[in-house]
């Protein structure tokens, strides 16, 4: 078990590094920088710049010097001094920035998650044991069009229907009176209630993905000879099915945490920009629109890292869990 | 029905309610809906199983034998069904009940299985959870069905496993199922089945995955433990030897229906269904070698589709005798006489009328040769090894070792060696047939595959002498490779996966021709239907796909498409073992009526030794990688010279129920030795019963001469073997056994 | 039926050597179409069980016709506008009024508010408008210098407004709009589908045919590639797209960005089946018969997984459409004048739009609708990819 886990750790890291050097190559890509940004909108607003200023700003970012310079001066103050650098646009440290959204992030995250799995977990066994019910056949339809709508559409009706139905904009993460109030009871309440929209939202698709793979592997494993066999061995069918069955079909669905994080991720993006969440995906939005680039390059950087890490997780959790992964079965 | 003795017997047994059977199948039907519509797997059969009785079900694949058995428990699955028919059921605690009309989730036929009636299944690693131990899966069923504490399950858990004979069951007891041999996990299966102190154990077929020497030895099982508790016993199986081994009663399944029933002794001494005859007829039986036994009997056609059931008498389009107008007209009634059952028209004197004469001819079982038949099969055999003996070798392997490397740790690197092949050096003659047994996982089949070439030999030399000099064909590659494979081919053991379902037959055989640019056009076709002829299929079938056609037809199909480059060397690698019987005696046939017609070579490998024996006209025995005895036929399977050999041949089952053997058990361990971490020595020492501590884990023996010769055999014919004891040990073989017998 | 099974040899225990030259032992079953069949074929017969695979076809073939006749099938060119009629509500349709006969709509009746200079549109049933089929109206190009003005329904008068699905904040009509945006959102999938086949079956295929060092290179690779976060890489590429790219080269950008991300899976799926079939009976016994290399895998081995390879490609392609509309929604992928659904439905972000004109939303009900289609076919492939599987 340590072996893989160390194995797995020393895989990590050619991997992290890679993937720090691919975002920033990504905020390098576009052609001109953040100083080209500034002044095409001060020239947009009718003033202008001189010479001496931009050449002491280029100098001050160290954006004349060439990539692999400042890749590692970028990476180097990430990993020794736990320095972001400094968003152009917002005029504060990216740490600051990513320390206000990034717990909202996760909290959204992890929530959707258990979320999802809450849903698909029952919804997909009674699927598989029910096959071809009315029953199976509503939640397959329901897994169908939740895979099938962009979660931004979702989003919009569910706001267009909030809106019309209920007659209040939903949107954001606090009331009105709580946004700026210190964290009380109450700010919590009103958060679970906001909370619950991009958490229907983010969770659908992938609650309707997990639900299609936990019946088509429970329905592979219902086939097995070891069912019959607990059968004939007179185990009751809740048992039969809830404890050998069920527990290989889990499997996989644990290493969905692989995909399903990473996706919540990505998803969040766009339905935090829709919901107006004070997420760090509005964040990336408008960093990658204006080329901010420490801030966005940061935000890739960690929602990367993340995700590899919460591939490794669930490996982990696998190996905890499947015997013929922790002792290597031939 | 039963015999009165029996029925007495089962009063004894069990406290028996007005005098029932343990188990009665009355007119039990079990159908499938399936894409062809309804099949009728089972058709109306009746069985008894008295007490304390053996209940062998034998028949060919597709007759319904396991659905008989899942049914009696209500295990058929979706989407099968029990639609007609009654399964009585004696139960200790809950009297004379039909168990085929309780709910197959309820509460009552959960502790039928529970407590009463035990069952083992065919793929014994498959049949057991992957995720927990041995000892958690049994220890649950102890904890629920005998109320017992966690700490009282897992020792009476460790105490099933000793019973049923599975070695260190402290440890084992918490081993995972894929950790352990397909006998071991078999072991497990029936000490699970074994929990509830069942008074019937269903086993169905439960030897079939496993080796022959682990066969015997759970059979052994069976027996052992069918004395010390007087269960019954139900018994699914296709290997007539097997039923000839354990069964006191046997019945005989043609589609769907019991065709015939009665004691092992009757059925094997006077067959009296046409079907149980064929059968009979069509398995090579130990003690008749190539030249004594001549052609098997065959049964022509297949078991048809349970979709297709024929009108009349379901089996007369394969019976020889069928009366016609009679027998596909209408179906055969029961006919019971006390003692047997049968169901057919020849044997029904109100069916037949006066016509055709009552019954069939006696058929004497052929007896073991004399010595005399033995003496001019010998004098056959030596006539043509007298032509042999002047030919060079057309094969010769040289030290030929396979290696495959296992990476395992931290950085995978590559820890060890799986040695497949080590050091095998084989001749083959033209003209011979070249056997080559052994357990599975000894390296036979990589054998095969190296001399073919479709492995690589780690190192050695393949030295083949077809037109020209000899060339060693390890070292070939490319063009020249390819030219040499055109006289070295191979037959596949699965007629199934073989063929490349997505190419007609045509095309199939006719690759050979195309990528050898042999023929092309018209040419090939007539080439490829010649050959289609030749393997006794219609040239229609050139555009038919593999789909349309049944595994002996598509075994015919790799034999033609084997032979079309007319090779002179043909390696067979258990190229009938997924046959059934009589379809097998079919491709024996032919294979052998090819081999005369086309002077080809043979090495056939094969784990059946009864078969190899009725084909081959030497033997290599192969262990672990290393060939420990090589010699003719006949010497191998009278007069062994090597402890493994010996112990193989007393493990095939004989179908003969007079001979079940007592004293001739010799039993090797169930777990053969890690391929990657061999013992030192003999690497059979750690099963040998004759092995001496100090003398055979020292040195490895080499294959060298026995003392015995045999009158004009030439150094080439010699018996060899690897054992450094062989000289001072006197080793038995099946003629042994026969002598021992009388 | 009976009399095809009885064999033509008598007893083959007694059968002379020369009938090994007849039928010996074998029973001549009778000749069905399956027999015949080849693998596309039976892929077919299976195909065409999946009732649910059947509709997503018929929806495919639907979608892929309105891509093809788009110029046609709108009763709008896409650029026809009327700033009278922004954000103007869909319009009923009535096939009999004051005992008329005839498809017609009602016209408009415009109001503006003074002090905000909204405006409001009211059917007014005294203006009918005229639907008719083939009418004259915006001309647009066929093929090359072919042009033709004919469009399968409109209004019967060209100026006449109609708004079967309302009008977007330009004043054009929406149902025109979804499909001339059918073309751009239904072939974004197929080409960028296409480019990631290039690149998975190629990668796939050499790692799992040559297998070694080169295989766990490009394992590694997509094992990376699979770790990255999509979105976040989407976003970033598409980001750096040059603001002055032209609508082409912008579109080909963007179903390259798709590929780069998509090709893993395909690589994976590619070399799994080569891996499998590698040591798959019927391809070893292909090469001792003699064929080489190229024969091997082009004769054997990919007809063996081309139809799994159809449906991996297929249940791909709803990713891609996704993934276009909402990068589109998000103003870094496709741009105006491009029309694509993401792009029509880029207008509804801004939710008090939306609660005055919620047809706004409709563009996305084609793209579920596609996506549905396609993952309705995609998992019927799937399931009859193999048809020798009992």
């Amino acid at each position: 078990m340590l072996t893989f886990i160390g194995r797995r750790l020393l895989y990590m890291v050619p991997t992290l590094i890679l993937i720090s050097i691919v975002a920033f190559a990504i905020i390098q890509l576009p052609p001109g920088d953040y100083i080209t940004t500034m002044i095409a909108q001060m020239e947009a607003d009718g003033q202008s710049m001189d010479a001496a200023t931009i050449e002491a700003l280029r100098d001050r970012y160290g954006l004349d010097q060439p990539f692999y310079v400042q890749y590692w001066t970028w990476i180097s103050n990430i990993v020794f001094h736990g320095d972001f650098g400094h968003s152009f646009q917002w005029n504060r440290p990216v740490g600051y920035l990513l320390g206000s959204t990034l717990p909202f992030t996760m909290l959204l995250t992890f929530s959707t998650l258990l979320f999802t799995w809450a849903i698909a977990f029952p919804i997909g066994i009674f699927s598989a044991v029910k096959q071809y019910s009315i029953g199976d056949y509503v939640a397959t339809t329901i897994a169908f069009l939740g895979v099938a709508i962009p979660n931004f559409l979702l989003a919009l009706a569910l706001m267009y229907i909030a809106l019309t139905v209920f007659g209040q904009p939903v949107g954001g993460l606090f009331s009105d009176e709580y946004a700026s109030a210190p964290w009380s009871f109450g700010k919590f309440l009103d958060l679970l209630g906001h909370l619950w929209i991009p958490m229907v939202v983010l969770g659908t698709a992938g609650t309707a993905g997990l639900v299609r793979v936990l019946r088509a592997n429970l329905l592979d494993e219902l086939r097995k000879p070891y069912v019959v066999a607990a059968r004939a061995h007179g185990l009751t069918e809740r048992r039969i099915l809830l404890k050998y069955p069920l527990r290989v079909a889990v499997n996989p669905f644990l290493s969905t945490i692989g995909w399903v994080l990473p996706a919540l991720v990505s998803g969040e993006i766009i339905v935090s920009q829709v919901l107006s969440l004070p997420t760090t995906g509005p964040l990336l939005l408008r960093a990658l629109r204006s080329q901010d680039m420490y801030l966005a390059g940061a935000i890739i950087l960690i929602v990367s890292v993340l995700t590899v890490v919460g591939t490794l997780l669930s490996d982990i959790l696998l190996a905890r869990l499947d015997p013929r992964v922790r002792l290597g079965a031939r | 029905m039963t015999t009165e003795s029996a029925t007495t017997m089962a009063t004894d047994a069990v406290g028996d309610h007005a005098g029932h059977p343990l188990l009665e199948l009355s007119g039990l039907h079990t159908q499938f809906a399936t894409r062809d519509g309804m099949v009728q797997a089972v058709h109306g059969v009746d069985l008894t199983v008295p007490a304390g009785k053996t209940v062998c079900i034998v028949g060919e694949s597709g007759c319904g034998k396991s659905v008989t058995a899942r049914s009696v428990l209500g295990l058929v699955d979706h989407p099968g069904h029990v639609n007609a028919g009654h399964v009585w059921w004696n139960s200790p605690t809950l009297g004379h009940v039909d168990l085929a009309a309780m709910d197959p989730k309820g509460a009552d036929i959960r502790h039928v299985r529970a407590q009463e009636i035990g069952m083992v299944f065919q793929e014994p690693i498959a049949s057991l959870s992957p995720m927990y131990t041995v000892g958690a899966q049994l220890g649950e069923m102890l904890r629920l069905h005998q109320g017992m504490t966690k700490q009282q399950a897992r020792e009476r858990a460790v105490e099933l496993l000793t019973r049923v004979g599975i070695p260190k069951a402290h440890t084992r007891v918490d081993a995972y199922p894929w950790q352990m041999s397909g006998g071991m996990c078999q072991r497990v299966m029936i000490a699970m089945a074994l929990a509830g102190d069942p008074t019937l154990l269903i086993a169905d077929e439960p030897t079939t995955a496993l080796d022959v020497t682990i066969q015997a030895r759970i059979l052994d099982l069976f027996r052992e433990l069918q004395d010390e508790t007087g269960m019954s016993v139900l018994f699914i199986t296709h290997d007539l030897g097997v039923v000839a081994e354990i069964a006191d009663e046997v019945a005989v399944m043609y589609l769907g229906r019991v065709v015939e029933q009665g004691t092992v002794e009757e059925i094997f001494e006077n067959p009296r269904h046409p079907y149980t005859r064929a059968l009979m007829g069509s398995i090579p039986t130990l003690g008749h070698t190539r030249r004594s036994a001549g052609r098997l009997s065959t049964i022509r056609g297949t078991v048809p589709h349970g979709a297709h059931r024929p009108t009349g008498c379901s089996f007369h389009p394969r019976c020889d005798v069928a009366v016609a107008g009679l027998c596909e007209v209408t179906a055969p009634r029961t006919l019971d006489d006390g003692a047997s059952l049968i169901e057919c028209h020849r044997w029904d004197p109100e069916a037949l009328g006066s016509e055709v004469e009552l019954g069939l001819p006696t058929l004497r079982r052929e007896a073991t040769p004399t010595t005399a038949e033995r003496a001019h099969a010998e004098n056959v055999t030596s006539a043509t090894g007298n032509n042999l003996t002047e030919s060079a070798p057309l094969l010769e392997v040289r030290e030929v070792s396979m290696r495959f490397p296992v990476r395992s740790g931290f950085l995978n690197r590559h820890r060890a060696d799986v040695h497949a092949l080590d050091g095998v050096s084989l001749s083959i003659r033209p003209g011979e047939t070249l056997g080559l047994v052994g357990e599975s996982g000894c390296g036979k089949t990589t054998l095969g595959r190296c001399i073919v070439r479709a492995e690589d030999p780690t190192e050695g030399q393949i030295l083949y002498s077809g037109s020209d000099d000899a060339v060693d064909l390890a070292g070939l590659h490319g063009g020249d490779l390819r030219s040499h494979q055109r006289e070295v081919r191979m037959i596949f053991q699965d007629p199934f996966s073989s063929l490349n379902p997505r190419m007609t037959l045509g095309q199939i055989i006719g690759e050979p021709l195309v990528t050898h640019r042999v023929a092309t056009g018209s040419e090939l076709q007539d080439r490829v239907a010649q050959m289609l002829r030749r393997v006794g299929l219609s040239p229609d079938y050139m555009d038919r796909y593999p789909h349309a056609f049944s595994g002996g037809q598509r075994q015919r199909v790799n034999i033609a498409r084997a032979l079309i480059l007319e090779p002179k060397l043909v390696v067979a690698d258990e190229a009938v073992s997924a046959l059934d019987v009589s379809v097998r005696a079919q491709i024996l046939n032919l294979l052998q009526d090819l081999q005369d017609e086309l002077d080809l070579t043979y090495l056939f490998i094969s784990h059946d030794l009864s078969v190899v024996q009725s084909v081959c006209d030497r033997v290599a025995v192969m262990y672990l990688g290393k060939v420990v005895e090589v010699a003719d036929t006949q010497q191998v399977f009278d007069d062994p010279q090597h402890p493994y050999t010996e112990a193989l041949l007393s493990a095939v089952p004989i179908a003969d129920p007079a001979r079940r053997g007592e004293g001739r058990r010799i039993r090797l361990s169930d777990d053969l030795p890690d391929p990657i971490d061999r013992p030192a020595g003999c690497f059979f020492h750690t099963r040998c019963r004759h092995a001496v501590a100090g003398l055979c884990d020292g040195a490895p023996p080499a294959l060298v001469p026995t003392a015995d010769v045999v009158d004009g055999q030439d150094d080439f014919g010699r018996h060899r073997t690897a054992c450094l004891r062989h000289s001072e040990l006197e080793l038995t073989g099946i003629a042994g056994t026969q002598e021992a017998d009388r | 039926m009976t009399h095809h099974t009885i064999p033509e040899a008598g007893n083959p225990a007694t059968a002379a050597p020369e009938a090994l030259t007849t039928h010996e032992d074998i029973d001549q079953p009778p000749v069905r179409d399956k027999d015949r069949a080849s693998q596309w074929r039976l892929v077919w017969w299976r195909f065409r069980s999946h009732r649910l695979a059947m509709i997503g076809l018929a929806g495919l073939i639907i979608f892929y016709s309105v891509a093809l006749f788009a110029p046609f099938l709108a009763p709008y060119s896409s650029s026809t506008f009327d700033s009278d009629y922004i954000y103007a509500p869909p319009q009923q349709l009535h096939l009999v009024s004051d005992g008329d006969w005839g498809l017609h709509v009602y016209g408009y009746e415009l109001e503006q508010d003074p002090d905000t200079f909204a405006l409001t549109h009211t059917e007014n049933p005294d203006d009918r408008i005229d639907l008719g089929f083939f009418v004259q109206g915006d001309p647009y190009t066929v093929i090359g210098p072919v042009t033709w003005d004919r469009h399968l329904i409109g209004p019967t008068d060209a100026e006449d407004p109609v708004y079967l699905l309302g009008a977007d904040r330009l004043g054009r009509d929406l149902f025109s709009m979804i499909i001339h945006g059918t073309r751009i959102s239904m072939t974004i999938g197929l080409v960028g589908v296409a480019l990631a086949f290039g690149l998975g079956v190629t990668l796939g295929g050499i790692s799992g045919y040559v297998g070694g060092r080169t295989d766990t290179l490009i394992q590694r690779a997509v094992e990376f590639f699979m770790s990255l976060p999509t979105l976040p890489l989407w976003l970033g590429l598409a980001a750096a797209l040059p603001r002055d790219w032209g609508t082409t080269q912008r579109y080909f950008a963007i179903t390259i960005i798709l590929a780069l991300v998509a090709w893993t899976d395909l690589a994976r799926v590619v070399r799994g089946r080569f891996l499998s079939l590698r040591t798959e009976e019927f391809v070893v016994s292909a090469r001792l018969d003699g064929a080489r290399g190229r024969r091997v895998i082009f004769r054997h081995m990919l007809p063996s997984f081309s139809s799994h390879l159809i449906a991996s490609l297929t249940l791909s392609i709803p990713a891609m459409i996704l993934a276009e509309t909402s990068l589109s929604f998000l103003g870094l992928g496709l741009r105006a004048p491009t029309i694509s659904w993401g792009v029509l439905l880029e207008q509804a972000q801004n939710f008090r739009v939306l609660q005055d004109a919620p047809w706004l939303l409709l563009p996305g009900l084609a793209v579920v609708l596609a996506v549905l289609s396609l993952n309705f076919v995609g998992d019927g492939l799937r399931d009859a990819a193999d048809p020798y599987r009992s």
